[in-house]
């Protein structure tokens, strides 16, 4: 078996927990006891691919291979509450008193370090019951205290404990526009700063590409979170789909680090998706492989507020799921290679990478999005993706060149210099993808 | 608990609040969020009852009831407040101070870097660093130069391409330089098209180099896909009458 262990860590990351355990669960056939749907006798999806995220009691229930963790007691508490209340081990809940208060310093220090052993303990026990663990999936938000600070403080550690084993995150990302907390900037640099090393592969969500699609494509006045994280378990749910069912080409969580990533520091892939069809306009669009292949170049269907057409690609995947041929994909394909709209690098290896998994996507009760029979998801290691570092690293600047609120890190025993040098780390990176972006010769090469 | 949409110059986000909080409680949670100190605090709150209205927060009482509020704006009212101050040099972007104020690498760290990826180009003899795809890189280089002594500026030109949708372009040539925003050592040339066939306006990262056209009629093409010649007039199907050329 090839277990994948998910940490939801903070606020944004137990609400996009709830949004994908919700589909999982639909996706596999199980009732929100954790119980089957009537009339299955086995949960869809597999053997090998549905234990991946699955485990089974003696009882027939079925249990998330998952943790929550959170500072503060109200997001887990509705868990606890919620119609999802006997899905979960109540040993895989676990919460704090205090909340981090928007701040990295008490999320990595001190407030999270009181929580940190309880945390890595019962993640230690759940990966006992593995008999063949790939790796963990993580989701938490960059912006705030807990899933910033806490996130990455669990991922040294489980880098520490479980070095070889994969470690994937989805991250939400600051939105160019508008922002949590007044120290948003901080938080995000900090942390990325001190995961940099030790995640192998982070897929960024930024709420405003995300709220854009809400209101542009799925015809939403005003989203709210739930709205929000529904897309984005959507989202997570298409990249984890070839775990998670069997039959898929893509099936083991390193061969995204494989595919995806050359070199460490770049493991920031553009994720996009298609289509994204409300359900008023399902019956009006064909969906075609084409088409959904073309969206996914469409800057309306990014994770990411960012121009790939400024940029060059190091490497792409395709997940396809539901009634897909193989012909149409390639073809699809050549089509998008003709069109010149993807700039590859070319003194590395590049290429695309074609995933297929026959389950198509499902969609919850209360979402606004149709069903339909496909979707595909891109994941792009493209050097546009800089844009957004460079963005946050300059509201960074614009704060820290004024110490503006630097006190309450300090106030919490942080260092000063971990700003300094968690700022040069961030421009290195952002150097580091200039540096991908040169030495290319192409002569048809356009901007 | 009640969730509740919070606005202030910075912030613009929404968290759960109890039903009923003490005042300077309220205060200090939106102090963390928004940055605003509580002194220049102006708290305006818009009611469910009411939902376009803002009104300043009624503190008469120190315990605030918050179940029929659906979003706080914070307002700071100090003008030299670091808000404020933060405010004016975020809008100042323009202005050359501004670049001085972001963090530049030194070529001399980013060399320094260990685990950086020119480093590991360097050791891996990728890129640049390999002998082989250098010499490459260095002969195409030179034919891209040769090729310029054929252009000239101003002229109508052919911009020609094996693959994609157009693979014969039309326009005029309108620079020919270095790109600094693209990379360091290639010569590009910048083509004002007759039709919206390129990819921005002649600017490139905010650098204009000719235009500013409009959206998608510029483009930044490499000397050797590019021919100059008064006889590549505007194709027919481009609607642009002879008087116009």
């Amino acid at each position: 078996m090839r277990e994948v262990i998910s940490i939801n860590v903070g606020q944004a990351g137990c609400q996009i927990g709830n949004a994908c355990w919700e589909l999982y669960s639909l996706e596999h056939g199980i009732r929100p006891d954790g119980y089957l749907q009537d009339g299955l006798t086995r949960p869809k999806g597999g053997e090998e691919g549905f234990s991946t995220f699955f485990y089974e009691t003696g009882a027939g229930k079925y249990v998330p291979r998952a943790i929550y963790v959170d500072l503060e007691p109200n997001v887990i508490d509705e868990v606890r509450n919620g119609p999802y209340k006997d899905f979960f081990h109540p040993e895989q809940l676990i919460n704090g008193k205090e909340d981090a208060a928007n701040n990295y310093a008490r999320g990595h220090y001190t407030v999270g370090t009181q929580i940190i052993d309880e945390v890595t303990d019962r993640i230690r026990r759940m990966a006992d019951q593995c008999d063949g663990l790939q790796g963990f999936l993580f989701t938490h938000s960059l912006g705030g205290g807990t899933g910033s600070g806490l996130g990455s403080l669990l991922l040294e550690q489980l880098a520490e404990n479980y070095g070889k084993k994969s470690k994937l995150e989805f991250a939400v990302y600051p939105a160019p526009q508008v922002s949590t907390s007044v120290v948003e900037p901080y938080n995000t640099v900090l942390s990325t700063h001190s995961t940099l090393e030790h995640s192998d592969c982070t897929f960024m969500l930024d709420n405003e590409a995300i709220y854009d699609m809400c209101t542009k494509r799925l015809g939403i006045a005003r989203p709210n979170f739930k709205h929000l994280n529904n897309l984005i378990a959507q989202v997570v749910s298409s990249v984890t789909a070839s775990l998670r069912f069997d039959g898929s080409l893509n099936v083991d969580l390193n061969e995204f680090q494989t595919n995806l990533v050359p070199y460490p520091r770049i493991h920031f892939p553009l994720v996009s998706y298609a289509p994204f069809v409300s359900k008023n306009r399902a019956n009006h669009e064909s969906n075609s492989v084409a088409e959904i292949t073309n969206s996914c170049f469409e800057p309306g269907n990014q994770m990411v507020k960012c121009n790939p057409a400024t940029g060059k690609y190091m490497a792409n995947c395709l997940l396809y799921r539901g009634d897909i041929v193989t012909r149409d994909v390639q073809s699809a394909v050549t089509q998008v290679k003709n069109k010149k709209v993807v700039q590859m690098v070319d003194w590395c290896p590049t290429g695309f990478k074609i995933g297929i998994c026959y389950e198509p996507p499902s969609v919850t009760p209360n979402s606004e999005l149709a069903d339909v029979t496909r979707a595909v998801c891109m994941l792009s290691n493209t050097t546009a993706i800089a844009e957004a570092w460079k963005r946050i690293d300059e509201k960074f600047d614009l704060m820290y060149n004024k110490r503006a609120f630097v006190h309450w890190y300090v106030g919490e025993g942080m260092e000063e210099g971990e700003f300094t040098e968690a700022r040069e780390d961030l421009a290195a990176l952002e150097r580091d993808y200039i540096e991908v972006g040169t030495d290319s010769f192409a002569d048809e090469e356009e901007y | 608990m009640k969730n509740i949409f919070i606005e202030s110059e910075f912030v613009s986000t929404s968290k759960d609040f109890p039903n009923n909080i003490l005042y300077s409680e309220l205060c200090e949670k939106l102090y963390k969020l928004t940055g605003i100190e509580l002194d220049d605090m102006n708290i305006q709150v818009t009611y469910t009852s009411k939902p376009n209205q803002l009104i300043d927060l009624n503190t008469s009482s120190p315990t605030i009831d918050l179940s029929n509020v659906e979003k706080i704006k914070v307002l700071d009212t100090n003008e030299n407040s670091l808000i404020n101050q933060l405010k004016r040099s975020k809008t100042s972007k323009n202005n050359s101070n501004y670049n001085n104020n972001i963090f530049q690498l030194s070529e001399e760290d980013y060399l320094k870097k260990k685990d950086s990826v020119l480093n590991w180009k360097k050791n891996n003899k990728l890129g640049r660093f390999d002998p082989v795809y250098n010499e490459q890189l260095k002969q195409n280089r030179l034919r891209q130069q040769e090729q310029v002594q054929n252009l000239e500026l101003n002229q109508r030109c052919l911009v020609k391409s094996s693959t994609g949708p157009h693979t014969e372009r039309r326009g005029w040539l309108r620079y020919i330089g270095k790109i600094p925003e693209i990379n360091n050592d290639d010569i590009w040339c910048g083509i004002e098209f007759d039709k919206p066939c390129g990819k921005n306006d002649g600017s490139i990262k905010g650098k204009q180099y000719f235009g500013p056209l409009k959206p998608n009629y510029g483009g930044f093409v490499k000397p050797l896909c590019v021919l100059t010649d008064p006889k590549y007039i505007p194709t027919v199907e481009d609607g642009i009458s002879d008087e116009e050329i």
